[in-house]
């Protein structure tokens, strides 16, 4: 009796525990059905005008400003609207693109994300991910002149609402460092000269570099403008999925690159690797002892935040008879709709808000990213929230920028560049050699990408 | 087992079901749902996977051995960074093991609070592999970091842990090599069930600690060793959070672990199909290791109860 107890208890554990196992498993499923009927209940929700209880999620990268501004504005939003519920998700740029891709494609997706514009191709283009925004409920025509077309339009489509405009590159200059070492911040410098200047600034003070950087700043702020500069032309041609630029023009690329580093303009390589993707906490960038970064014009807050030193901006260096500014000019950053979300009237709706409502443009300033539209800019500058350097800043790579095209941003293409830099600086490699492996396998990678 | 100690002990009649035996499966149901979907699934998809192109985003396509032949053909980094692979095993593994028993020794000492001792020496493998331990680790070998202001006080010039191609893999060893919590329960375990008799008889015969220690301690100790050595080596290959988080496989590829480059390809690159071909290899590659290590263990393994051939 005792025993055939304990075997009936045992059994019971046993299958319950499998049960939960199941559960666990088919939780998925469920939310999808249930997905479903709230799917029909929005529809109707929409058509008939009530407010029947919807729930978004939205999803964003950035640092604890952005984070801030962005929940203030999801408050606003559910205080005029209490039968929308916005579920925030947020993080830091580290692992985001690897999480979007994994949600979307397991059909888990957030109903409101934020991209970046060179992603577009890889998402858009395996499947229809992305909602076109144009059959939406948000106003497009605000965005200021050909924003939309440069940054947010895949294959003739509006699938991303850029919340920032900007560009690169630009260089941002301790003041105080360039007055002890006697730096003229009004002239446009080659990068012969930078590299003689660092020099200068090395030997004054051995414990000091003009300049840093990590491998991906190298790749898209000195690499890529460079061979922009020589070529006039974006690197990729986009009809053709061809390089823009010869062997010679890369090996030069490559060989400046070296120059920066033989002549201590940039710190050593493995000194700077340890601050990957945030370069503001350099220690010699906060200790003055390093006295230029180049970056993107969004970058100018964190810069700002993180040395007690005023800062001054000025326009990034170009070659002797540059064919071009090599500076790019738009919006890389933006918000998108996901296209199988059960609401994207609703989402559509608050992201109109988000982004051209007067209230929630006070709310969030330029924490978001800076004035994408001119109604942005009225109110903020009026407001006195613009911040100076940022707006210097914007205005230096606004004069005269080359239009960017989607497929130079490729990031299979960027992989293989900074592996590249990397072994020129580390010496496994010769710039010569580099620039034929990188034509090699660009020819490898473009075919690929064109068959698809 | 060999056949001379099955000999002694009744054979129970194996071969014949028992009649309750669905009971059996019943009790243990939890574990084989969770271990089919959870393991066995994934594990056959990854290898049809690796005969595809499939991306993250899109369904994929056959693709045939492409695959494998462009990992072992024309992906310079893949032969690199499972050499590397191997290198940080072999660095890691060894280091991890002394470590272990020189401490497990020690610990085995008849030492007052040593309960304590041992929840300290363990506290490292509870942290383990943690990203924020990771995170912690990047900023005390910074350039300008703890390690390096320590090591100035005694005048040594500061070293490069994490920039150089060549230390940042000695540094993340030093990571995994701290972590040697679970094998030193293991020894200790061990040590004290090596009989007193045998150092006592050692004793009187005049053998002093370093010959106890090689001709009784250690042969005692190598089915333990044995057991530590497979688990270690199996983990240190498939190593992924300290390099990724540390030195994200850099710099120069000085930390690319495989373990990286599977990650790389399929996430960032979207090449899942890619990188389940890179993960059967490495699969291939820990089996043969493994079976190696289990045919060299004739050799060298001592069993008490004369346990293996």
């Amino acid at each position: 009796m005792k025993k055939q107890f304990k075997k009936h208890a045992a059994l019971f554990m046993s299958v319950s525990m499998a049960a939960i196992t199941l559960i666990g498993c088919g939780s998925a499923g469920k939310t999808n059905e249930t997905g479903q009927t709230t799917q029909s209940a929005a529809e109707t929700s929409v058509a008939s005008g009530d407010g029947a209880p919807v729930t978004l999620r939205f999803s964003w990268w950035g640092s604890d400003n952005r984070h801030g501004a962005l929940l203030d504005a999801i408050d606003a939003y559910q205080a005029k609207n209490p039968n929308v519920k916005i579920e925030a998700e947020y993080q830091g740029f580290d692992g985001y693109y690897e999480k979007i891709m994994t949600t979307l494609s397991s059909n888990t997706a957030p109903d409101i994300i934020q991209l970046n514009k060179e992603w577009l191709p890889d998402i858009q283009g395996a499947k229809h991910y992305l909602a076109d925004l144009s059959t939406l409920p948000v106003d497009l025509s605000t965005l200021k002149d050909r924003l939309l077309e440069i940054s947010g339009t895949y294959n003739g489509e509006a699938n991303l609402f850029p919340c920032t405009v900007g560009g690169s590159p630009v260089v941002y200059v301790n003041a105080d460092f360039a007055k002890e070492f006697g730096i003229d911040l009004t002239k446009n410098y080659t990068w012969d000269e930078i590299a003689e200047l660092g020099k200068a600034v090395h030997e004054k003070d051995s414990d000091a570099y003009l300049m840093t950087a990590d491998a991906d700043m190298l790749n898209r702020l000195f690499i890529q403008p460079y061979l922009v500069q020589k070529t006039g032309k974006p690197i990729i041609d986009e009809e053709t999925y061809a390089p823009n630029f010869t062997e010679a023009d890369a090996t030069e690329a490559f060989q400046n690159i070296l120059n920066l580093y033989q002549s201590n303009a940039l710190e050593p390589f493995g000194d700077a690797a340890t601050f990957a993707g945030q370069m503001d906490q350099n220690t010699k960038w906060i200790n003055k002892k390093i006295g230029m970064i180049v970056d993107y014009t969004g970058s100018a807050p964190k810069y700002l935040s993180s040395v007690d030193s005023p800062l001054e901006v000025i326009s990034a260096p170009v070659m002797e008879n540059a064919k071009s500014t090599g500076v790019v000019y738009g919006g890389d950053r933006g918000f998108s709709i996901n296209d199988n979300s059960a609401h994207k009237d609703e989402a559509a709706e608050f992201l109109d808000f988000l982004m051209n409502d007067p209230e929630a443009i006070k709310i969030q300033k330029t924490e978001v990213g800076y004035c994408p539209t001119q109604q942005a800019e009225d109110i903020l500058i009026a407001q006195g929230s613009v911040d100076e350097l940022q707006k210097k800043a914007i205005d230096l790579v606004a004069k005269d920028p080359y239009i960017n095209n989607m497929i130079s941003g490729n990031t299979e293409l960027e992989v293989v560049r900074k592996d590249l830099i990397q072994e020129v600086i580390y010496g496994d490699i010769t710039p010569e050699d580099a620039a034929k492996e990188l034509l090699e396998q660009y020819e490898e990678i473009l075919g690929q990408l064109k068959t698809k | 087992m060999s056949p001379q100690a099955t000999k002694n002990r009744p054979v129970p009649s194996v071969r014949k079901y028992p009649k309750n035996w669905r009971w059996g499966i019943l009790f243990i149901l939890p574990w084989l749902i969770g271990f089919c979907i959870l393991q066995a699934y994934p594990l056959i998809m990854s290898l049809y996977y690796s005969f595809t192109d499939y991306s993250i985003l899109s369904e994929g396509k056959w693709i045939g051995l492409d695959n494998y032949t462009r990992l072992l053909h024309k992906d310079k980094y893949f032969m690199k960074s499972l050499v590397l692979t191997f290198k940080y095993a072999l660095l890691a593994v060894p280091m991890k093991l002394i470590m272990a028993l020189i401490v497990a020794m020690i610990l085995n000492m008849k030492l007052k609070c040593i309960n304590l001792f041992r929840t300290v020496y363990y506290l490292p493998s509870i942290m383990g592999g943690s990203v924020a331990i990771s995170i912690l680790w990047r900023f005390m070998f910074m350039k300008e970091g703890m390690i390096n202001k320590f090591l100035g006080v005694f005048r040594v010039p500061s070293v490069n842990w994490l920039g150089d191609p060549n230390i940042a893999l000695v540094t993340i060893s030093l990571l995994v090599i701290w972590q040697f919590g679970s094998s030193m329960v293991l020894f200790l375990a061990g040590l004290k069930n090596v009989p007193i008799e045998l150092y006592e008889a050692a004793e009187v015969d005049g053998a002093n600690k370093w010959t106890k220690f090689w001709s009784i301690t250690l042969p005692m100790l190598t089915p333990i060793v044995f057991f530590n050595l497979i688990m270690q080596i199996i983990h240190a290959l498939q190593e992924f959070t300290s390099a990724f988080i540390i030195t994200s496989g850099g710099p120069n590829h000085g930390t690319y672990l495989i373990g990286v480059k599977i990650y790389e390809d399929a996430f960032q690159n979207l090449k899942m199909g890619y990188a389940s071909a890179s993960s059967w290899v490495l699969f291939v590659a820990i089996l043969l290791i493994t079976l190696l290590v289990f045919r060299s263990s004739s050799a060298w393994v001592f069993y008490n109860d004369g346990g293996m051939d």
